[in-house]
């Protein structure tokens, strides 16, 4: 079958690679936050890289097998166990039927993937698995998983040796992090000093952080006029600068339109990082990157991924 | 066609139009989507339209951030500046009960605009609004009308108003698709859907419709509650008038 909760840890939900083509009707992308680590838990488990998989949150669920399964945890550092023995992340293990895998609470980053060979089995609404939290539809009826709940894994045969499966892990040890960002869209609504604020200071993660947004603190940014524009459509990790000055960096459950300028867009292959921050623990940093560079490093990041997943299968 | 182009990080461009809520603004956009769509750019994966922008994601692997841009360009510098109303010639009958318990802000918004609750109601449901683009929550229609409110937005948020309310701000009114927080004034309510994933096409009604309110009331309203529930209702389409 698949999967039974035991405990849902405190945050898990299924996410994909996120709900694409949809967003001009309001609707957010949503999948993993983190999805470097989405994809090294799917590549470990032979799954397509879009497999749906568990995210979880800060502190870790715990699940019993009730069928033979591969998988494999990635992202935070949560200590996982499988039957009280520690079992390690960045690399595939196998379980029985009635093994129990216990993630407990983060020791590095924020968030941790398990992917299960085959993938999680739940309905597939408008091309993704992915749980729109915020308007209640998609991954498991919407919502996060609760004690109780039992998802089982699509058919597919597993992996020949999942031992011989290990990546490079990344770490997540320190919170204080260099994102680089490509200034703009509202370039023009913020003025020189605006922006040596926000490229000189450093913002804290504040709690009010979540899968739509990181609400930064830190030293207020200045605008030529004001905050306001005409709503229109935003990027994943745009970053909004509202009246009062504080920065917030949009992600996966974002709205899909807004009224406030924007300074900067997290590039590419540092949106990952994002999902890892802590809300009220993490610090940032900003960096000044470009166009040309930031397409570079996601087309190397990403020739890098599709050689792995054709030679590991 | 006059248009700037901003780039949104490494995946998004955002072409621009002038800033300001029209119909002829907004038909340049509609028309653009269309254009763009039409022309199949390789690495084009969503297009994002509103009042007055057309943001293109795209693949930085599939294609160039500049090369998107000139592409965009030439098709920009292809097109007329005025590309009409962007309507789309259909409009959609919403009933309305206004005011009561489910419209509590209709009052204070008639007071505000001068006028008596009925005057208010007359006063809206008069005006067609004409739907500018989906946005904040699924199936959200920000639509604009002709009618002259000059109304604010709360200076206190709700936390909590029902899907299907009615809500306004100045002379925008949106139908909210489901339960959310919202500043804007709660006017009235109707029973009918606009968003339903189960159905074979879950948005109701689509950019360039437009909707003509119709002020029902309590026993009407509870009928088409009853047969929306039961799948039986239907909306009124109808050609709009010139």
């Amino acid at each position: 079958m698949g999967i039974y909760v035991e405990r849902p840890g405190m945050l898990t939900t299924v996410q994909d690679a996120g709900r694409f083509g949809y967003q001009k009707y309001g609707i957010s992308p949503c999948g993993a936050l983190d999805q470097r680590s989405f994809r090294w838990a799917n590549l470990l488990v032979g799954n397509d890289a879009r497999a749906a998989a568990l995210e979880v949150t800060v502190m870790g669920p715990v699940l019993r097998f009730t069928t033979p399964a591969v998988a494999a945890i990635t992202g935070a550092d949560m200590a996982p166990t499988l039957n009280d023995k520690p079992v390690g992340s960045y690399r595939a293990f196998r379980a029985k039927e009635g093994d129990v895998l216990k993630l407990n609470l983060r020791k590095t980053g924020c968030r941790a993937y398990i992917a299960f060979s085959g993938g999680l089995d739940v309905p597939e609404i408008m091309g993704s698995h992915s749980t729109y939290l915020r308007c209640s539809f998609g991954g498991l009826d919407g919502r996060a998983l609760k004690a109780g709940d039992e998802i089982a894994f699509l058919p597919k045969t597993p992996p020949e040796d999942p031992e011989k499966r290990v990546v490079p892990a990344e770490s997540f040890a320190s919170q204080n992090v260099t994102i680089r960002v490509i200034p703009g869209p509202e370039k023009a609504s913020f003025t020189e000093k605006g922006y040596e604020t926000f490229f000189g200071s450093e913002y804290t993660v504040t709690g009010q952080s979540d899968r739509q947004g990181l609400r930064l603190d830190g030293d207020v940014i200045e605008h030529v006029k004001d905050d306001n524009i005409i709503s229109n459509g935003i990027a994943y990790g745009s970053i909004q600068v509202p009246g009062d000055g504080k920065p917030i960096v949009i992600l996966a459950d974002r709205q899909t339109t807004v009224g406030y300028t924007k300074i900067g867009t997290v590039i590419s292959v540092d949106l990952p990082l994002l999902g890892q921050l802590v809300p009220g623990m993490s610090k940032i940093r900003f960096r000044k990157a470009e166009l040309y560079e930031a397409q570079k490093l996601y087309r190397e990041q990403e020739m890098a991924f599709r050689f792995l997943e054709r030679i590991m299968g | 066609m006059k248009a700037e182009f901003l780039i949104a990080g490494d995946s998004a461009i955002s072409i621009e139009l002038d800033q300001e809520i029209s119909l002829a603004v907004n038909a340049k956009i509609g028309a653009l989507e269309q254009a763009v769509l039409a022309r199949n750019i390789p690495g084009v994966t969503e297009l994002i339209p509103s009042y007055r922008a057309l943001m293109v994601c795209y693949d930085p692997c599939e294609i160039w951030g500049e090369d998107l841009i000139r592409i965009c360009r030439e098709i920009t510098d292809s097109m007329e500046e005025d590309l009409g109303t962007g309507k789309t010639g259909r409009t959609f009958e919403i009933p309305v009960l206004y005011g009561g318990e489910l419209g509590m802000d209709l009052h204070e918004v008639a007071e505000h605009e001068g006028m008596e609750e009925e005057e208010l109601i007359r006063v809206h449901s008069s005006y067609p609004a004409h739907v500018y683009m989906f946005g904040f929550l699924p199936g959200m229609g920000y639509m604009g009308s002709k009618n002259g409110f000059t109304v604010p937005r709360k200076k206190s948020p709700r936390t909590r108003v029902e899907g299907g309310s009615v809500v306004v701000w100045k002379d925008q009114s949106i139908i909210l698709p489901n339960t959310t927080p919202t500043g804007w004034q709660v006017i009235g309510h109707t029973p009918v859907v606009i968003f339903d994933l189960k159905k074979e096409t879950p948005f109701l009604f689509q950019p360039g419709d437009e909707i003509r309110f119709v002020p029902v009331d309590e026993k009407t309203h509870a009928e088409i509650a009853e047969q929306v529930k039961a799948g039986t209702y239907r909306c009124r389409v109808f050609p709009s008038a010139e």
